[in-house]
């Protein structure tokens, strides 16, 4: 709570009552007679048009899936296609008013919405910058396919080019417009502004929030519209990403050009039923979806339900939001009714609904209704509407054909290009900046508090005689991580960093402590408490081109975002097909002393996702480089850090902290003490307890151990263990993470298979007890301490002479423990 | 006072390991409540092979014939016997004493608890004294067990401990129980004049021996007289009759003196065991193959582990259990262990039977030949006939079980364990010198068949 902001009991404690407006329903009631002043024949024509092209290639993929032909093309397409026929008027409606520089995203169901986009970008693109446009993508890849075969002037071209990109990545073809990686519920198209649909229930709800924060905070031209689905109400995201959109503080807080709303419409195609329950009437209890926004904010979200069946009304309320959004008064819901005559996937028996229910709606059907209004107006004759469905038949039928030939069409070669998904997993790229602008900052970078505070620290933990200075004096891990953000914030201008309590206290634990004064609000705020929507915005910011700092504040809180790390920040880079970047660090801060739920090292969950880089620094050295090194980098990157370790100065590294720039590579683990006769592996701050092992081991047994940092957990250079274990043959591996199914047990599974050659005794990892955290005044009992290692050391790899053990590391036990799961 | 190892149990198991582990230099404590030696020397292995002795020398005084001697007025006196007995235990026990005296083995006559597991050490209460203990060896062994059966308790059945003491023998006797300890009763009391009848809830007498073998001693045993219930479940005993289910119907079998002998229960309880954490398994204490528990400190060795039951395993694995807690490294291996019934004939047996090596789907070849086919056999056995089986790997021809029925195969089968135990061939079997002439030259002529 910023200190401006005065919150008076009197007024807070005052008895009233909270008013809603109304919620207008379906107000919009004009056809194409009432219309004809606002839009063209041709407008009107489009319209039908580009409804009817959803419509055959929705159908189109229904036939393939159900009978494995489409005029005569056979084809089989095992995977998904969640189609959605009947809804095409509420898709056209909403991509009508809408420019290349807004945004869509999509859900599972989201052909319909990338054709519509599609097809009105197209309409108002000019021919120069669509032939930019497919000319560069993927240096004409699909141009040179589609021109050869489909010939047509720019425009048509344009169209056939959407057509068979959207239809050759459904089919997981290399040509496909995300290489084949997306497929159907993830393919997208960002020249066009079309962004990821999201096989995940409601993924969307967050992602697009950080879409409509990187317009704001970059001035960005252009609006976000989410399209999720009305079962995705009831979603985490979709929740935590209305809470995001509609903070206070964009309008209470946030600085002059940046004031006011974010300019997202979560638009809600509400078919009325999720997969087969029904949000009307069954598994929801909002009625109407658009009552939602009531509660929301005192603009109770501008929310609206529409006709979706009447495309004139989805236009109508896109063009009414708009100037909501313009006047900065975003974000806005739209529950824009529609019904979808397909099943959810072919495979659905529609067991949950009614035929009549079925042969009624499409009564209402809004292609045959919209067709018999031109007609009725004379803009278009029975005889052209036969022949545009024709003509859409016969151009749908040009793209299977041409998207079903592997020869023109193939399918990703793995056999002949073994790391070609590989390759696509991380970008590795690496940028001082986003963007060329200035960034905005407060003050000067020498005149902000902490910098000059920290000017005056020892940066190296040991004075001449190698006495260890005071905490206060030390330069601190907690300081190596600011030196680096601080460092980009007046490099990077889309750098943004939020989280929770992150301006004002500077974070829970003090890194961000003097970032306040240096940054406006737009660049440095607190979000609310939505770990779900903190990292999935930033999925957002990223992929849209900002580079972004999420904070969780405790690990145990990643749970919390388990959708968004695990599902999204990870895939989307190699599932756009190298199109995005997704420059996005998450400081994870990982805790002790608060018990079972905030005390746990998860890094080995993280470490196990795919697409991750995954790093625990534990030297203010190491974090500080790595630091950089992550921001300097276009991949996500979860950063561990240690709330027992945020105060220790640099012991290893001579000469202390560089002051100047640096970078440490990520995946190079580190020699922070050489030895002998056996190898110590740690992760995070457990590296302070090895040491402690290894003076034991040193003076009580006269061995000598090498200490080796992993550092990164992800990627992973395993050459520097193995160089070591030629020389030690023994390795102890050790981290503050449940011992059961942790990244070290797999770390030492691998130098198992790897330098098998080289070991005397199996490798052993020494991690935390399969429990609960316990207590802080428990502990010892629970995070490996030095004589646990020393113990596990003596039973399982090299009896120490003379030695007692304290704990029991014996084969029996841990065949009992098993047994137990504990 | 701190002590390097405190053994609970002057058994096989506990006396071992403190000789071994004193002559280490450790400082060692133990404790036996009872008597050194355990039931092995006490009540089971010695004593027992003591009478069977007796009993082998009245039987041949009763059949001299055969050879050429008559011997008149045969009898024996049970109180003499009894005495020499006794006299033999105490000998050995004295054995046990001194050898521990060398070894420096503190020894404490007095039941022993565990009072409290701490970080590095275990304290044992024993006679209100306390001993701490860097290490622990529980060899606290295992008592004859009795069943839950109708009117069967301590008043009426003997044990193998009771019936030790008799001083005479019975004119009739009920033996529940046709494993090694019944049968080796049961031969016994034969021997002695007794009408023994053995009653086997299994379908042969001396499960986990080969069942051929097993086979040729019953019908050995019935032809001198001793009656075999087998597949007879005990549903009651009636002071000493026992009520069996025939197929015709129960009936009950009278005797002047019952014996269970269905097992044995080890001793787990009653020693403060459940303070240490340490895990059971469905018999005994759990180890692993350095005769450790899942406590680094705590080891085990000897029946209270649950399955070899045999003195000789019990020796074996203290000294593993001892050279594991001094940092030599040790493993115990459970393949080449012997095996033996005292009976006569004598069984004896190491390795694998082949129920065992089928039921682990083992491709094995096997070989059988009389033990007539040594000349000494035939010599000094008038009128017997033996056997010899030997199973071999089916592809390298590696020794995996040697199973003999005849005299002596008791002295013989060591030569099988080793052979086993080095893993040693058909072929390199035949490559070894016997003397000639012994029974053991079987092993030779056996190795040319298989
Ligand atoms: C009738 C019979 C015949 C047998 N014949 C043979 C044979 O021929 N060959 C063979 O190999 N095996 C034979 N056995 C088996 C053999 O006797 C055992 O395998 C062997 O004695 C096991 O040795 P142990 O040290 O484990 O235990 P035990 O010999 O049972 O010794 C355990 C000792 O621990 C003591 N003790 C128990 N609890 C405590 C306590 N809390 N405090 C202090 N002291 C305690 C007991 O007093 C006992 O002295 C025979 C057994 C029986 C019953
Ligand atoms: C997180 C998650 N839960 C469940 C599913 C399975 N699923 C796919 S679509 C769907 C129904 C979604 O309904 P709605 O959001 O209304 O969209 P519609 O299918 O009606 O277009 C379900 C449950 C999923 N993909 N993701």
């Amino acid at each position: 709570m910023p200190k401006n902001q005065f919150i008076d009991p009197k007024e807070v404690r005052k008895a009233g009552k909270i008013t809603f407006k109304d919620i207008p329903v379906n107000q919009y009631q004009k056809s194409v007679s009432d219309e004809k002043n606002s839009f063209s024949d041709d407008d009107f024509i489009r319209i039908l048009r580009d409804m009817q092209i959803i419509r055959e290639f929705e159908t189109m993929l229904n036939t393939i899936k159900t009978t494995g032909e489409y005029q005569g093309i056979a084809y089989n397409h095992p995977g998904p296609a969640h189609l959605s026929i009947g809804q095409e008027a509420a898709a056209v409606g909403m991509a009508y008013t809408l420019s290349t520089d807004d945004y869509i995203f999509g859900s599972h169901r989201s052909h319909g919405e990338i054709l519509a986009k599609g097809l009105s970008a197209i309409h108002q693109l000019g021919e120069k910058k669509l032939t930019e446009i497919m000319q560069n993508y993927f240096e004409g890849t699909i141009l040179r396919i589609v021109e050869k075969e489909l010939k047509g002037d720019v425009k048509d071209l344009a169209v056939k080019f959407l057509l068979y990109g959207t239809l050759a990545e459904i089919f997981a073809r290399e040509t496909g417009f995300n290489k084949g990686l997306g497929g159907s519920m993830h393919a997208f198209f960002t020249p066009f502004g079309i962004y990821p649909n999201n096989a995940i229930v409601g993924g969307s709800g967050d992602i697009s929030v950080g879409a409509a924060l990187y317009k704001k905070v970059n001035r960005k031209p252009g609006i976000v519209v989410s399209n999720i689905g009305d079962a995705s109400a009831s979603c985490g995201p979709v929740w935590e990403g209305i809470s995001f959109a509609s903070m206070d503080q964009y309008r209470t807080l946030w600085e002059k050009p940046y004031q006011g709303g974010l300019p997202i419409i979560f638009h809600f195609m509400n078919n009325l039923y999720g997969m087969g329950g029904q949000t009307y009437g069954e598994t929801m209890g909002f009625g109407i979806l658009a009552r939602l926004g009531a509660g929301v904010n005192p603009d109770m979200l501008h929310a609206e339900r529409i006709d979706g069946y009447n495309p004139l009304a989805v236009i109508d309320a896109f063009r009414r939001k708009r100037k909501v959004i313009d006047d900065k008064k975003g974000p806005v819901l739209l529950d824009t009714l529609t019904y979808r005559f397909s099943g959810h996937s072919p495979s659905d028996a529609s067991s949950y609904r009614s035929k009549e229910e079925l042969d009624e709606w499409m009564k209402y059907d809004s292609i045959n209704w919209f067709g018999d209004e031109l007609v009725k107006n004379k803009i278009y004759s029975q005889d052209k509407i036969d022949a545009l469905k024709e003509h859409v038949a016969g151009l749908v039928k040009k793209t299977v054909a041409l998207v079903t030939d592997d020869s023109i069409s193939p399918h990703m070669d793995i056999t002949k290009d073994p790391d070609a998904i590989g390759r696509l997993m991380f970008s590795n790229g690496s940028a001082e900046k986003m963007e060329e602008e200035k960034p905005g900052v407060l003050i000067p970078m020498e005149e902000n508090p902490r910098v000059k505070q920290i000017a005056n620290k020892e940066r190296y933990a040991f004075d001449k005689d190698g006495k260890p200075f005071s905490k206060a004096k030390s330069f601190q891990l907690r300081d190596g991580i600011f030196e680096a953000v601080i460092d980009r914030f007046y490099k990077d201008p889309t750098l943004v960093a939020y989280g929770e309590e992150n301006r004002d206290w500077g974070g829970a634990f003090a890194v961000y402590r003097g970032l306040t004064e240096a940054l406006p609000y737009h660049r440095l705020f607190n979000s609310p408490i939505s770990e779900g929507a903190i990292v999935g915005t930033a999925i957002g910011y990223g992929m849209c081109g900002g580079r972004v700092i999420a904070e969780i504040m405790y690990c145990d809180f990643l749970g919390r975002s388990g959708d968004e790390v695990f599902n999204q920040l990870p895939k989307w880079q190699c599932m756009s097909g190298d199109l995005i970047r997704m420059p996005v660090v998450v400081r994870v801060s990982v805790g002790s002393k608060y018990g079972a739920q905030h005390s746990q090292d998860w890094s080995s969950l993280v470490a196990h996702i795919p697409g991750l880089k995954v790093v625990f620094p534990a030297t203010p050295y190491d974090a500080k480089g790595l630091m950089n090194a992550a921001l300097q980098g276009t991949d996500p990157v979860i950063f561990f850090e240690s709330q027992r370790i945020y105060d220790v100065g640099e012991m290893f590294h001579e000469g202390g902290v560089p002051e100047g720039y640096y970078e440490i590579p990520i995946g190079e683990p580190d020699v922070k003490r050489q030895g002998e006769d056996i190898t110590i592996l740690t992760i995070g701050a457990t590296l302070y307890q090895a040491i402690k092992a290894a003076d034991i081991l040193k003076e009580k047994y006269d061995i000598s151990a090498e200490i080796i940092d992993a550092r990164s957990l992800v990627p992973f250079n395993y050459e520097v263990v193995i160089e070591s274990l030629k020389k030690t043959g023994k390795i102890l591996l050790t981290s503050d993470a449940c011992s059961r199914g942790s990244y070290l047990k797999d770390v030492a599974q691998t130098i198992s298979e790897l330098a098998f050659d080289y070991l005397d005794a199996p490798p052993v990892v020494v991690g935390s007890r399969n429990w609960i955290t316990p207590a802080y005044e428990l502990e010892q009992h629970f995070f490996p301490q030095p004589d646990w290692m020393i113990d596990a050391i003596h039973e399982r790899i090299l009896p120490l002479k003379g030695h007692q053990v304290k704990n029991n590391f014996t084969i029996s036990e841990e065949i009992r423990r098993n047994k137990l799961g504990v | 006072m701190m002590y390097d190892l405190g053994i609970i149990g002057a058994g096989p198991a506990g006396y071992v390991a403190a000789e071994r582990a004193g002559h280490k230099g450790l400082k060692v404590v133990v404790f036996d409540k009872r008597h050194l030696g355990g039931v092995c020397l006490n009540e089971g292995c010695i004593p027992t092979k003591t009478l069977l002795y007796t009993a082998k020398l009245y039987e041949n005084a009763l059949n001299g014939e055969k050879y050429g001697i008559s011997c008149s007025k045969v009898a024996f006196d049970m109180g003499r016997i009894m005495e020499r007995k006794d006299r033999v235990v105490k000998k050995l026990v004295g054995g046990v004493a001194s050898a521990l005296k060398s070894a420096k083995a503190e020894v404490v006559y007095s039941e022993a608890v565990i009072e409290e597991k701490k970080s590095d050490h275990i304290v044992i209460c024993a006679g209100n004294q306390k001993y701490e203990c860097r290490n622990l060896l529980i060899a606290t062994g295992s008592e004859a067990a009795i069943p839950p059966v109708k009117g069967l308790d301590k008043s009426n059945a003997l044990t193998n401990r009771e019936i030790l003491q008799l001083k005479e023998i019975p004119k009739s006797i009920n033996i529940i129980g046709g494993g090694v300890i019944g049968i080796e009763f049961a031969g016994f009391y034969n021997s002695m004049g007794a009408k023994v009848s053995v009653f086997e809830m299994l379908d042969e007498i001396l499960p986990g021996v080969d069942k051929e073998l097993s086979v040729m001693l019953r019908r050995e045993l019935t032809k001198k007289g001793v009656d075999f219930y087998l597949g007879a479940k005990v549903e009651e005993v009636k002071g000493t009759a026992v009520v069996i289910t025939a197929k015709d119907g129960p009936s009950e079998i009278q005797a002047d003196k019952l014996l269970v002998a269905v097992g044995r229960k080890m001793n787990v309880g009653g020693i403060g065991l459940e303070k240490t954490g340490v895990e059971f398994s469905p018999k005994g204490i759990k180890i692993d193959n350095h005769c450790r528990t899942n406590i680094p400190n705590i080891y085990a060795a000897g029946d209270i582990t649950g399955f070899s039951l045999l003195a000789h395993t019990a020796y074996r694995e203290a000294e593993v259990a001892v050279n594991h807690m001094t940092g030599e490294k040790d493993v115990m291996r459970y393949d080449a262990i012997p095996g033996v019934v005292y009976t006569n004939p004598e069984i004896a047996w190491a390795g694998l039977t082949e129920e065992e090596a089928v039921s682990r789907g083992i491709s094995f070849k096997k070989a059988s030949l009389p033990l007539a086919y040594a000349g000494r056999f035939v010599a000094e056995n008038e009128g017997k006939n033996g056997l010899i089986k030997v199973i071999a790997g089916e592809k390298y021809g590696e020794i995996l079980g040697v199973h003999i029925i005849g005299n002596p195969s008791s002295e013989l089968i060591y030569g099988a364990a080793m052979a086993i135990e080095m893993q040693m061939r058909v072929k390199d079997m035949r490559e070894i010198v016997f003397p000639h002439p012994t029974v053991s030259e079987i092993f030779k002529e056996i190795a040319f068949t298989l």
